[in-house]
């Protein structure tokens, strides 16, 4: 094989998960275990391969779509080709001006003004000072916050940061581009300026490694995709092959799950879902459920280290990937709660009512706050479909056409009669 | 065309060095952005750069020279406190950054690539603009208060405060790897370094140790002056005041002790630098 772009060779990437062997926190610890250490052997680690083996070559030009479910490898596989972190065997030879996007705006300063933000983001990307400053107008018009380039970005909406961002780095111009889809962010119509400009920079010959959850997108840029699956390499041809064989081979899910393994478990080192189930009046239930039953999320979860709060989420999607919504865990003291080594059951229950007809994913998630870290998000950990009785009591009552929209809460109507008001019609 | 290989073997030491070369303009960049970030958060500007070595040296000065009564012959003990506080408040204040220096940039590391060496380098640069305005008011407030302009002595300056920058240096790389191995030197640096100001003779003359120690003062010079500041702030009143002679012995073994401990601290930071990003 002739040229290529980014060669993988048998890349691995091994994670030490916390157990009684972990490296000391402390100096104080350190010291003193490697007395005790003397005498006692060291216990042996457990281990995850996030990365294991993988192997693909990319030609200049190409656009590689990977997809996979979360803990997949596709964000290890970005920080590596990135060198934000180094594999732990294996190697990846990279040809030409790469440019790695896992954030947007990173380096922004909240003290520092726009135009400082542009030129410090694009020194880390790797853009020069002059090319930033040549680029510099475009960026500024591409974002759209030319009156506020001076003021500091502390000032920003949230919205306007992420343009900013964005448009720093869709000036990039590298040889070989990997971006992390998730970048592209912002209202409904700068998301398509994104993946506008991701496929405006694919068509222009350079090489590109998209990571995406969104399979539209995957099919619409790339021709190729990999896919990967707990860290190995599942299936590497075609985009819409790739596309095909993901939805096939996606975990079968329905309303109960559980890991047996900590290893296929979702989760990181410290936190990890053992048991996930849909509860129908609190029952455990079928994938098809009565509209009018009360629907319960329950899941359990090992902490594995001590750990600050845990905020755990549950959210709702219609199947082709949208949210109804997501809902966090509001139970009093329950985000302040630092989480002891142990095993947690949640429990959520959803509104009566409030779903309509038709199938529903449903996922869960916990994520600790400052520093932000998520520990997993499943985002297809179960699937249910709701179903109407017709039986007169059911929120539709005698009316059987379709009535829309993913949800069908029961309003409190009222009407009232004001006979007087109402002149004759002539 | 230019390749790169990413591999978990670990990179030669040509390689990890050439890194350092050929992300300089993005040293430039945080460096400047480190200094721009200081005056804006300041506000006064220069005003509270100069006050704080400045009120710290006169509380202990009133404490020491008039309570406890310290002998400095016939300089002025806030003058010579003061030529004492231009070293150490660089030496603190450089290592107290670049220990945090990993922690505070840990959201730039576990998203793009760059030296991260130089997150700790980047205080030592800074602080010698720090370094400078404190000498220079130091100059001045000797001349034009006290009438002690600094003599021929002030050649020696250069040698004292390369010592101070290698050393600061070499403490500053050993601390910012530490604090991220090991979650309870953060904590306790700050104690150390308070405890440390009272073990080098930034409130007392060397004179002191030496009259305590008596003859055996002539056999521990060279063991004392393994931690480079005594060789430092003897050299600095040398230069800045002209008290003493140069101290020969003392410079050159403090920074033969400073090079040494740049050295290894460079190889345990290379040695973790790539595990940054997993650990941070």
């Amino acid at each position: 094989m002739g040229s290529f772009a980014i060669d993988v060779h048998q890349l691995s990437k091994r994670y030490r998960l916390s157990g009684s062997a972990e490296r000391p926190e402390t100096l104080l610890k350190a010291l003193t275990t490697r007395l005790a250490r003397l005498r006692a052997p060291p216990e042996p680690e457990t281990e995850f391969w996030a990365l294991r083996d993988l192997e693909f070559r990319l030609r200049p030009g190409e656009v590689l779509g990977i997809i996979g479910h979360n803990g997949a490898g596709k964000s290890t596989l970005l920080k590596i080709l990135s060198r934000v972190t180094e594999p732990t065997s294996g190697y990846a030879r990279v040809r030409g001006r790469m440019a790695a996007l896992l954030e947007v705006g990173t380096g922004f300063h909240p003290e520092l003004s726009g135009r400082d933000n542009v030129f410090m983001n694009a020194a880390i990307l790797g853009l020069s000072r002059a090319d930033t400053r040549r680029r510099f107008d475009e960026i500024v018009a591409f974002a759209g916050v030319e009156q506020f380039i001076d003021t500091p970005i502390k000032h920003y909406s949230s919205g306007m940061k992420v343009r900013l961002g964005f448009a720093v780095a869709a000036h990039l111009d590298p040889e070989i581009f990997i971006i992390d889809e998730a970048l592209a962010v912002g209202d409904a119509a700068f998301q398509k300026k994104c993946m506008d400009r991701i496929e405006q920079v694919g068509q222009g010959g350079h090489t590109i490694l998209f990571v995406s959850h969104h399979l539209q997108s995957v099919a619409r840029l790339c021709r190729r995709a990999l896919v990967l699956k707990k860290g190995r390499l599942d299936f590497d041809g075609g985009a819409t092959d790739a596309i095909r064989h993901y939805t096939a081979t996606m975990e079968s899910s329905g309303t109960h799950r559980c890991w047996s393994g900590l290893d296929s478990a979702p989760g990181d080192d410290r936190v990890r879902l053992e048991e996930v189930s849909l509860l129908a009046d609190g029952q455990p239930c079928t994938a098809m459920v009565d509209i009018r039953a009360r629907l319960t999320v329950r899941f359990r979860y090992a902490v594995l280290t001590d750990s600050p709060p845990v905020m755990t989420s549950v959210h709702v999607f219609v199947p082709d990937g949208d949210w109804v919504f997501t809902a966090i865990d509001t139970e009093p003291g329950s985000a302040e709660r630092p989480r002891a080594k142990g095993v947690y059951e949640v429990t959520a229950e959803l509104p009566l009512e409030l779903l309509n007809e038709g199938s529903y994913v449903i996922g869960v998630a916990a994520a600790s706050m400052a520093p932000h870290r998520e520990h997993f998000f499943l985002r297809n950990a179960l699937s249910i479909a709701l179903f109407d009785p017709m039986e007169g009591d059911t929120p539709r009552l005698r009316f059987a056409g379709e009535l829309r929209g993913p949800v069908r809460p029961r309003l409190q109507w009222h009407t009232r009669c004001e006979p007087a008001v109402v002149h004759d019609v002539p | 065309m230019k390749e790169v290989l990413i591999s978990g073997r670990g990179r030669r030491w040509s390689a990890y060095l050439r890194d350092l070369y050929v992300f300089r303009g993005l040293f430039g960049f945080l460096a400047m952005r480190e200094v721009q970030l200081q005056f804006v958060n300041m506000g006064l500007g220069f005003g509270w750069l100069l006050l704080r070595p400045l009120l710290q040296a006169s509380v202990l000065a009133v404490i020491f020279g008039h309570v406890a009564k310290v002998n400095t012959g016939s300089t002025p003990y806030l003058l010579f406190v003061l030529s004492g506080f231009v070293a150490w408040s660089y030496f603190s204040g450089v290592t107290t950054r670049a220990g945090n220096s990993l922690l505070q940039y840990s959201g730039l590391i576990s998203k793009a690539y760059f030296p991260r060496l130089y997150l700790p380098l980047m205080p030592v640069l800074t602080g010698l603009l720090e370094l400078a305005v404190t000498l220079l008011t130091f100059i001045l407030i000797a001349g034009l208060g006290y009438g002690r302009w600094p003599g021929v002595s002030l050649l020696w300056l250069p040698v004292s405060i390369a010592t101070l920058v290698v050393f600061t240096t070499a403490v500053g790389i050993w601390l910012s790897a530490l604090t991220v191995d090991y979650r309870d030197v953060r904590l306790a640096s700050g104690y150390v370094l308070q405890a440390l100001m009272f073990l080098t003779p930034v409130i007392w003359p060397m004179s002191l140790l030496n009259e305590r120690l008596g003859e055996r003062a002539l056999a521990l010079g060279p063991w004392l002056a393994c931690y480079p500041m005594y060789g430092v702030l003897e050299g600095m009143r040398y230069a800045l005041l002209g008290l003493g002679s140069p101290p020969l012995m003392y410079a050159a073994i403090g920074l033969l002790a400073s090079l040494f401990l740049l050295l290894t601290g460079l190889r345990y930071f290379r040695n973790r630098d790539h595990m940054l990003a997993d650990e941070i």
